[in-house]
């Protein structure tokens, strides 16, 4: 391991030469760290990646063998669509579940897992600010998470766009990429921000993991249920975000349906929900971490 | 301008003391500080690395207080206590972001990890996991974190626990030359001959109060109400005890399996005396010793004080 006693006598100390980056740029840092650490090991990114390929070639593949071939979209009640057109709209919920599996084993766990481990202190006792550090995680996560959810479909939309009949078709589809783009980017926020606003929640990484998994998968579940039986018109079953990333591709698809679906989330109910929960995750994570910095949390043994 | 002030810095944790008042200047140089554990060494340490603002009082570090200017915080390098961080890294990987993350740019960085490193004597190891180092290693890893941005003050907290007796030596041997560069170190231990090892400068901390601090041996002519004490290992210790046993700067004499332990409150005259008995007596001497020169022995007396 170490050389021999008298090496580092001949080694000398050398100091630094250079410059140094204005403490403003940590969050770059912070971002990429979380990209490659993210990278290490299949489990924890790798096979999310591998769902939204696969989920891609599905998808790709439906729309160019089974173009013809007829589907109805949301349980029968949508107008019947190719499945050249209904594809993606479907298939915006399987970049979701794998949205879901990234935030499973990396965001629902980010700040807590930092404070367990005490990786707080490497931070905040070189020239980082809390502002840094949470920008730097939820760059970090939305670029994981845009990987998955953001160019799975936008891969499929330009395949559409690809494969249209005649050059008119093309110049009609292309609006088709600025709205999976849109869809994208906020299922991307969405899948990004409030996992970490969970993970700010508790101080244990697995507690804070269980309390988002109850979240999305029990509450949310729950709620999307209350808004079938209920006559909020799909108001309380936007909290659901899966489904309410659904209901705002399917408007921006132009799905429309022949009658009031159970729980039809209308697309402003979506748009506020979900921006409710990424407005509330940010803040509180920053709260959080704030707090966690003055206090000193994550430094002790 | 001090490396670091300490103005009647206090800091609670709630209702728990941490630090109570300190008033405290560093000028450089290693020091070593002292105390139990839960004495307070890790919360002033974290004070002065920017991690825990002072409840009341101030604490700067070159001038500038390192809880509020991340700037200042360039030149602190900061080891803390426990290690269990991103142990899937390489030492190579966790050194360069943690010299990124204190600014160096990310084309120099790999360079100042691979120096830092170096420095640390773990080259052979830099493209291993931190997950199979064992103790010693990590120790020196993040020792090569703290470093590899090159700070003026370094902050090492606990950084020989759990490491063997060679691997001691040797990284005892490397934080001395880093003070021989200039660098100003406080280094903090429970562990009393692990600081002497490095330094006879100390501030000895318990219960969150500075019980003392400069020179252990000018420390230790402080305590001048606590008896000296001088170990003789010879062959007639009742000869010799007889002797000095009259004498009444001689507080107490304790027989020993091999001698005879006295205490003193005069220790000029009673190596003086104990010349002359030796002398007179035809006493052999086989050994002599003061304890009191340890730096056990000052904590001992300091931190019995602060239980009294």
């Amino acid at each position: 391991m170490s050389g021999a006693k008298g090496q580092i006598h001949d080694l000398g100390y050398k100091r630094y030469v250079g410059t140094r980056r204005p403490p403003s740029t940590r969050w770059r840092v912070i971002a990429r760290h979380q990209i490659s650490f993210a990278w290490k090991t299949w489990w924890r990114f790798k096979a999310a990646l591998g769902i939204a390929i696969i989920a891609t070639c599905i998808t790709s593949g439906l729309m160019l063998f089974a173009s013809e071939r007829s589907t109805s979209v949301g349980l029968a009640q949508a107008i019947v669509k190719p499945l050249i057109d209904s594809a993606l709209p479907e298939s915006i919920i399987w970049f979701c579940r794998a949205g879901f599996l990234v935030s499973l084993t990396i965001g629902a766990g980010v700040v807590a897992s930092d404070v367990q481990s005490g990786a707080f202190t490497f931070y905040f006792a070189r020239s980082v600010k809390p502002f840094h550090y949470v920008a730097g995680k939820l760059v970090g996560l939305c670029a994981l998470l845009a990987i998955i959810v953001f160019a799975g479909p936008m891969v499929i939309s330009g395949l559409r766009v690809g494969i249209a009949d005649s050059p008119e078709q093309l110049i009609e589809m292309l609006p088709y990429l600025g709205k999976t783009a849109i869809i994208g980017a906020v299922a991307t926020l969405a899948y990004a921000a409030v996992p970490l606003g969970f993970s700010a929640l508790l101080h244990n990484r697995r507690h804070a993991l269980a309390l988002w998994a109850a979240y999305y998968l029990i509450f949310g579940e729950m709620m999307h249920a209350l808004g079938r039986a209920s006559d909020s018109s799909g108001w309380i079953a936007a909290i659901d975000i899966p489904h309410a990333v659904q209901a705002l591709a399917y408007d921006l698809y132009d799905i429309k349906f022949r009658a009031q679906r159970d729980a039809n989330i209308p697309v402003e109910a979506a748009v506020v929900a979900l921006a409710a929960h990424v407005v509330l995750a940010i803040a509180i994570v920053l709260h959080r971490v704030r707090a966690a910095q003055r206090a000193g949390i994550g430094g002790g043994a | 301008m001090s490396v670091v002030a300490a103005d009647r810095c206090s800091k609670w944790y709630g209702h728990v003391l941490g630090v109570s008042d300190v008033t405290w200047n560093l000028q450089g140089g290693i020091v070593g500080l002292l105390g139990p554990n839960g004495a307070g060494k890790s919360t002033l340490i974290k004070m002065m690395a920017g991690l825990l603002r002072p409840s009341r009082g101030t604490l700067s570090v070159f001038g500038a207080s390192p809880f509020a200017d991340v700037g200042v915080r360039r030149r602190i390098g900061y080891a803390p206590e426990h290690e269990s961080t991103w142990d899937e890294l390489t030492a190579r990987e966790l050194v360069t972001v943690m010299a990124r993350l204190a600014g160096v740019p990310a084309d120099r960085a790999p360079t100042a990890a691979e120096r830092a490193i170096a420095e640390m004597g773990m080259t052979d190891a830099i493209d291993r996991r931190v997950k199979g180092f064992s103790k010693g290693m990590r120790q020196r890893t993040k020792l090569a974190t703290a470093i590899a941005h090159d700070p003026d003050f370094l902050l090492l907290d606990e950084p020989l626990t759990g490491v063997d007796p060679v691997a001691r030596v040797d990284i005892v041997d490397r934080i001395k030359k880093l003070a021989e560069a200039g660098k100003t170190i406080v280094i903090s231990s429970h562990v009393l001959y692990e600081i002497e090892a490095l330094t006879s400068e100390i501030v000895v901390i318990y219960r969150g109060q500075v019980l003392a601090e400069g020179n252990v041996y000018e420390i230790r002519k402080l305590i001048d109400r606590h008896p000296h004490r001088i170990r003789v290992e010879c062959d007639q210790p009742r000869a010799l005890a007889s002797v000095l046993a009259a004498e009444d700067h001689v507080a107490r004499i304790i027989f020993e399996r091999a001698g005879v332990l006295i205490e003193t409150r005069d220790p000029d005259r009673c190596y003086d005396q104990l010349a002359a008995a030796v002398l007179d007596k035809g006493i052999t001497v086989s050994s002599l010793s003061s304890p009191d020169n340890n730096l056990g022995a000052v904590f001992e007396y300091l931190t019995g004080d602060g239980r009294r």
